[in-house]
């Protein structure tokens, strides 16, 4: 009990909306950045910075591959003076998807990076954990581009998210089966039959519940990605793209 | 683990690039697909052979991905009913069943054009069209006086063989659809209202019956005469008003059909024909040159109609709220829906203030959205959603600082009290809303009433058992309550339901405290796996600056195996 003190809920419940993920008036909402005044800012921002430090970890570990330490400060650096500088001012519809919209503004930051002096940081983030994921990330492929990096640790981090997605409503529909053998199925491409003898039900019986499963992740995918996307923009060209990194 | 994160992506672009996801199983049940032949919302309909009695059937595979195992149980109880509807107008229905994951329904085959088909293309002769919905009518009463009410008849249901015969399909059907239909978690807009009658519109299932079918007949026989339907709409807030308030336009037909029609259209059922054979009759008798029993309503009555129409108008609202889920979705549509030219002032005006108020807060100008919303609340006591916009305003206001960690101003006690007091009158108003009474819960529990807390929460989670803001207050009070345990569990649930919930650094606070202390109680009840879990949670979900940090880190430290 002690230590805890009763802290009013944040804005976002007060509205009735969510900032668990991305506020679902997808792109007017990101374009909330673009006035820290606006009271969905804070949530924006928290959501925004949940999904893409990690990438922009590894955009920085891509391009300085020597010195760790630095990669940690300039990921700080570059969301401190994100906000300080107020590049988010910027962000526009026009401009393309959020994620190109980072990209620019990374190039940018890392061209002129000021590295005088210590920003204080944005937030702390969990580096350890982002730096297992880049060794494996370079050990898969040593050859990556920064850019590369970025967009495939984006992609790793929308698939994570959609499997636990799914996971969690599968269970929550009393099919944790569906998901044990989608997740065998994309793991080793086990065949029908030998996942038919696994799970001691006939192939058309694990057929039916990939399909299930099949299904539903897609559609997550696509929700998932149409959060941060202009309504109009083509989810299922990001997709593709994400499905290719 | 991390290696995970690649073979997952991976492992997903391959699952994904198997077989069309939309691919038939090429088996189902004792069914051998060959084609599909159709597909609406929530199904397929394949052409299938049944291996046994080698015979052609229609198969209708329900393909949501949301489908609850009680709509196959529901389905099935259907289908044994729907084995007595034996009836030369009425598709026959073999079998309900399902291999696993996905129920479906064999049906006979209709080598045909469904009705809306037809309409699209260019309506058949006014004769033709006639005779086609009296038989329609004519099969849903046999259906009635077998005690089953289809409702859901509309022209996708109705099939015409080449011959002319006219079939009715997805019989009793309606209820498990609709169901399905809630149970996507989609934003999905629900199946076409345009044909439901104002009983369904309003949710008032007593009321359901044969003059429920007969008013869905009404609307067939006026999109036949009329080349329109008589409440179009954009969206469904807008279609359910009409229903329930306005009068159709005349179909601009000859008079005895448009008699015949409005009577089936009658807003109440008890104005309508008391039959679906007494509306086939009228048709028969028009067909064959005699005059029709129906009479155009009187213009009295009409002037009525529409007085009792502004009192249903804030149905039809609530209604849309009900089906929308969002407040602010449910809003705007309805101001957009608004036809003002006969609608109650007080209410409408009362409506567009508490609109206003919620852009005002939305924008953060609380004594704009504050005043806006009292005067909605002046024009109109009843109009719930305005004294939420009020208590969320004024909670607002009394906490500058809010959404930042340390040093947020507690709203004084007064604020607070009125704001109780909003979010109290908007829950007895109705309607039954959770997040109103998760919102209540939590200010209870800044004012240090974690009992009605946590009563507040249980009641929002019996509305809806995922709303992750009660089950978070409920977490809280308990927390407050002295129960880390009970604290734990709820937050819990919070991630499993919305993983993303713990954001904000107090709730990651609030949720690293619970997970700690039921750690510590764990561990000194020697169960050190469940210890460290929790252990790792609190860390995991702890915000940057967790006063506790070190002792968790510690406690995780005894705790590792080596």
């Amino acid at each position: 009990m002690a230590g805890v003190t009763i802290l009013p809920m944040p804005a976002d419940t007060t509205l009735g909306g969510s900032a668990r993920e991305f506020p679902s008036t997808i792109w007017s909402s990101v374009l909330s950045l673009r006035d820290p005044t606006d009271p969905s800012f804070a949530a924006t921002l928290n959501a925004l910075i949940d999904r893409y430090w990690k990438p922009v970890y590894h955009y920085v570990r891509a391009l300085r591959r020597v010195d760790v330490e630095d990669a940690k400060d300039l990921t700080q650096q570059f969301f401190a003076r994100l906000l300080e500088r107020r590049d988010l001012e910027r962000l526009s519809p026009d401009r393309g998807t959020l994620r190109g919209f980072l990209k620019t503004a990374l190039k940018n930051f890392l061209a002129g990076a000021d590295r005088s002096r210590k920003a204080r940081p944005a937030r702390a983030f969990a580096f350890d954990e982002a730096e297992r994921d880049w060794a494996d990330a370079a050990r898969a492929a040593p050859e990556l581009t920064p850019e590369q990096a970025f967009d495939r640790e984006w992609a790793c981090g929308v698939v994570m998210e959609a499997v636990a997605r799914l996971k969690a409503r599968l269970e929550a529909d009393g099919k944790a089966v569906h998901f044990e053998i989608f997740r065998d199925r994309s793991d080793g491409a086990a065949s029908y039959d030998e996942l038919a003898a696994r799970y001691r039900m006939s192939p058309k019986d694990v057929e039916n519940r990939l399909t299930f499963a099949r299904q539903a992740i897609a559609k997550i995918l696509r929700e998932l990605l149409a959060e941060t996307m202009e309504p109009g923009e083509d989810v299922e060209r990001e997709l593709r793209y994400l499905l290719s990194r | 683990m991390t290696s995970d994160r690649h073979r997952w992506l991976k492992g997903v672009e391959r699952i994904l690039a198997e077989p069309a996801p939309d691919r038939p199983p090429p088996q189902v049940g004792r069914y051998r697909i060959l084609r599909e032949i159709g597909r609406g919302g929530a199904a397929v309909v394949y052409e299938a052979e049944d291996a046994e009695l080698r015979r052609r059937v229609a198969l209708k595979v329900l393909r949501d991905a949301d489908t609850d195992p009680t709509v196959l149980e529901r389905l099935k109880r259907e289908a044994a009913i729907l084995a007595g509807l034996l009836h030369p107008n009425i598709v026959g229905v073999h079998e309900v069943g399902s291999t696993e994951g996905l129920p479906f329904i064999a049906m006979d085959l209709i080598e045909g054009r469904t009705l809306a088909e037809l309409l699209r293309e260019g309506a058949p002769p006014l004769p033709e069209l006639l005779r086609m919905l009296r038989d329609a009518a004519r099969a849903a009463a046999f259906a009635h006086s077998k005690g089953i009410v289809h409702r859901d008849l509309k022209p996708g249901n109705v099939l015409v063989e080449k011959g002319g015969r006219v079939l009715l399909t997805d019989f009793g059907l309606a209820h498990a659809d609709s169901f399905l239909t809630k149970l996507t978690r989609s934003r999905a807009v629900m199946g076409t209202p345009q044909y439901m009658a104002p009983e369904q519109v309003e949710g008032r299932t007593a009321e359901i019956g044969p003059r429920t079918d007969v008013y869905a007949l009404g609307v067939m026989l006026y999109e036949a005469l009329a080349g329109a339907l008589p409440f179009p709409g954009e969206t469904a807030a807008v279609v359910y008003q009409k229903i329930l308030k306005d009068d159709p336009l005349p179909p601009g037909a000859v008079p005895a059909l448009q008699a015949v029609c409005l009577r089936a259209l009658e807003k109440e059922p008890a104005r309508r024909y008391p039959s679906a054979d007494a509306f086939a009759d009228d048709l028969d008798r028009y067909l064959e040159g005699g005059s029709v029993e129906a009479r155009p309503p009187s213009p009295l009555r009409r002037l009525w109609r529409r007085r009792k129409g502004w009192i249903v108008a804030g149905a039809a609202a609530l209604m849309a709220l009900a089906a929308g889920g969002g407040l602010v979705r449910a809003w705007r549509e309805e101001a957009s829906a608004r036809s003002r030219k006969e609608e109650d002032l007080a209410g409408a005006r009362s409506r567009e203030l508490s609109s206003a108020a919620l852009a005002s807060l939305v924008k953060g100008e609380l004594d704009a959205a504050i005043a806006k919303a009292g005067e909605a609340i002046r024009l109109d006591p009843r109009n719930g959603p305005a004294y939420v916009v009020r208590a969320d305003a004024r909670l607002a206001q009394a906490r500058p600082e809010q959404g930042r960690p340390r040093g947020s101003a507690r709203p004084n006690k007064e604020a607070l009290e009125e704001a109780l007091r909003d979010y109290g009158e908007a829950i007895r108003v109705g309607p039954p809303d959770a997040e109103t009474h998760a919102k209540r819960g939590a200010a209870r529990l800044e004012k240090g009433d974690s009992g009605g807390a946590i009563e507040d929460a249980t009641a929002a989670l019996r509305i809806d058992a995922k709303c992750a803001d009660a089950l978070y207050v409920r977490g809280r009070a308990r927390l407050e309550a002295g129960d880390p345990a009970g604290a734990a569990a709820e937050f819990a649930a919070v991630l499993e339901a919305s993983p993303k919930y713990f954001q904000s650094p107090d709730r990651r606070q609030h949720a690293a405290e619970a997970f700690y202390q039921r750690a510590r109680l764990r561990a000194s009840a020697g169960e050190a796996e469940g210890a460290l879990a929790d252990c790792r949670t609190a860390l995991q979900l702890s915000p940057a600056r967790w006063s506790r940090r070190a002792e968790a880190e510690a406690l995780l430290r005894s705790l590792a195996p080596r």
